[in-house]
């Protein structure tokens, strides 16, 4: 059975999206792992305390389709970018997140273990538009085709998370946990569910191209980026616009051997009405070439400005409109579930210094660990497999 | 078992060393885009439009300082401009594109014969202009172009001349 196991964890282990934080998930000595499950079973101390700035520093960014090998190897350098573009989807996406814990602190009372601190975050996600690529490494030029402007979509945020959390062992083989967290940023930009066509044909019956922008519908949400001169660490730190979340957790032992894990992480908003930019252009647009029309300068007639009409025609059919109205960040919620299976000669964290509330047989664990998380409509994953061994009391090799 | 797992995982994160070398890319994307349509009568060339008219001629002022654009300036490789001209003026029709720059100095001119046509057989000509890189140079520093156009002697019927344009431009984007 744990062969069949280690297989299956070995190849899921290949599908991993990047490098992720996952690996503290329910490494339930470290008072880390409360932040990805605030359910662990965590091998209650009397209290701990992060080192401030240094107890989690975390940073990773990637994307879907492309690698290094994707650009370089031995084919020609040119070649292998249109073979990118090709490759490429408007569903895939370049992402990045990072972390940096600036307070992290936790006690114990009775059977709850409290924790609380205060965390620096930022991540953002922008899908590859692909038509919008395409069209500007190769042009329009012979294409015959509409471009998709919809398939613009991103957001970043960069915000600071003050957070309160318990972790209860409702009994020996359940474990529930819950956080609250406060978030406030002073940083933020989105465009999404846009939608919109340039579309550029041959026509027949004529020279001229059907050139138009259709159904256009893009919005632009930004805070803090008029002023993103005056910004000081002091306002990254404690922004002026605040929101609510809320994370859960659980553990449940089914017996001594198989453990499962589960948390929903950041079901929360922000709320930003304070330096908020809203740009929004809609309409539809048809361009058929400047219309000469020869004025008549003998009956004074003036001369006409072909390109100023053209613009003041562009604006006209294409309004932007730019208000400061409020708008509502989702947070990206975070679904975490695992399972372990625990085996091996006996285990000793049981006897050492910490103390362990959990009941696993043995010193070794194998752990299948999935995450998923849905930011700007991109659907997020990564599977993780783990084996974990205790070597003495002091040494733990994951 | 364990052990397999381990030397396996081991060797699939292998690596090697490559170079990173961006300098050979280049991207050369080519736009097409209308440029102008138009359509005058017999009549209007006859009578001319001038401030002071001069029969038998016809012209227009366009701003084309945006092709001044340094983007255009330092990454305009091509520029090819398409014209089709359908004369049904039972007269040949001279078109002359006049290009200026801030000096109102000419830089650049094309000329084109548009033969004689007829109201129920109208002449057809389509004509390029395909610029090499010292006319673009000129192009992109003109500010205005007149177009001109002149037909030897007055029309007799009531025909139409029609005019449609577009432009292909070809750019080069470098690593270097």
């Amino acid at each position: 059975m744990r062969y069949i196991f280690v297989i299956a964890l070995w190849v899921l282990s290949n599908s991993l999206w990047s490098q992720n934080k996952h690996l503290l998930y329910n490494q339930t000595h470290n008072p880390q792992s409360l932040m990805l499950n605030p359910g662990a079973a965590y091998e209650k101390t009397d209290f701990h305390v992060g080192v401030p700035g240094l107890s989690n520093i975390y940073a990773s960014a990637g994307n879907t389709i492309l690698n290094v090998d994707t650009f370089f190897n031995n084919n020609d350098f040119n070649t292998n970018v249109a073979l990118a573009i090709n490759k490429i989807s408007p569903k895939d996406f370049v992402a990045f997140n990072q972390k940096l814990d600036l307070i992290n602190v936790g006690w114990s009372n009775g059977d709850h273990y409290y924790t609380a601190g205060v965390y620096q975050e930022s991540d953002g996600v922008s899908n590859f538009p692909k038509d919008l690529i395409e069209l500007a490494y190769f042009g329009n030029a012979g294409q015959n085709r509409s471009y998709d402007i919809g398939q613009i979509n991103f957001r970043a945020n960069v915000q600071s998370v003050f957070h309160f959390g318990v972790n209860k062992q409702v009994n020996e083989d359940f474990h529930l946990g819950a956080r609250i967290k406060l978030y406030s940023s002073s940083v933020n930009i989105r465009s999404v569910r846009n939608s919109g066509k340039f579309n550029s044909r041959q026509i027949s019956g004529g020279l001229l191209l059907e050139q138009s922008i259709s159904n256009l519908n893009l919005r632009f949400d930004s805070t803090g980026l008029e002023d993103a001169e005056e910004l000081s660490t002091g306002n990254i730190l404690i922004g002026s616009n605040f929101g609510l979340g809320l994370d859960f957790g659980l553990s449940y032992f089914f017996d001594d051997r198989w453990e499962f894990t589960g948390s929903i992480l950041d079901l929360g908003f922000i709320r930003f009405n304070k330096n908020t930019r809203r740009d929004v252009s809609r309409g539809f647009f048809e361009y058929e070439g400047l219309g000469i029309q020869f004025p008549n300068f003998a009956a004074g007639d003036d001369l006409i400005s072909y390109y100023q009409n053209l613009g003041d025609d562009i604006e006209q059919d294409l309004p932007t409109e730019t208000t400061a109205d409020p708008y509502t960040y989702v947070q990206p919620t975070k679904l975490n579930a695992g399972l372990s299976y625990n085996f091996g000669g006996e285990g000793s964290w049981c006897e050492c210094r910490v103390n362990s509330r959990g009941k696993r047989a043995g010193n070794q664990t194998l752990s299948l660990h999935g995450f998923s998380m849905v930011s700007a409509g991109n659907f997020f994953t990564a599977s993780q497999g783990c084996m974990k061994e205790v070597f003495g009391k002091q040494f733990m090799l994951k | 078992m364990k052990y397999l797992v381990i030397i396996c995982l081991f060797f699939l994160s292998c690596t090697d060393d490559r170079p990173l070398d961006t300098d050979e890319f280049e991207a050369r994307p080519s736009f097409e885009t209308n440029v102008f349509q138009t359509q005058y009568s017999a009549g209007s060339i006859n009578t001319g439009n001038d401030s002071i008219a001069v029969p038998n001629t016809i012209h227009d002022y366009i701003d084309v300082n945006f092709l001044n654009e340094e983007f255009n300036a330092d990454y305009l490789e091509s520029l090819k401009f398409t014209v089709l001209a359908e004369n049904s003026i039972d007269q040949p029709q001279n078109l002359d594109f006049i290009f200026f720059d801030n000096n109102d100095v000419e830089t650049f001119r094309v000329t084109e014969p548009i033969p004689a046509g007829s109201t129920g057989n109208p002449t057809l000509k389509e004509f390029f202009v395909d610029l090499n890189t010292e006319e673009i140079e000129i192009i992109t520093s003109s500010v205005r172009a007149e177009f001109f156009v002149m037909q030897p002697s007055t029309a007799f019927n009531s025909g139409t001349m029609q005019l449609e344009c577009i432009v292909e431009g070809g750019y080069l984007f470098s690593g270097e």
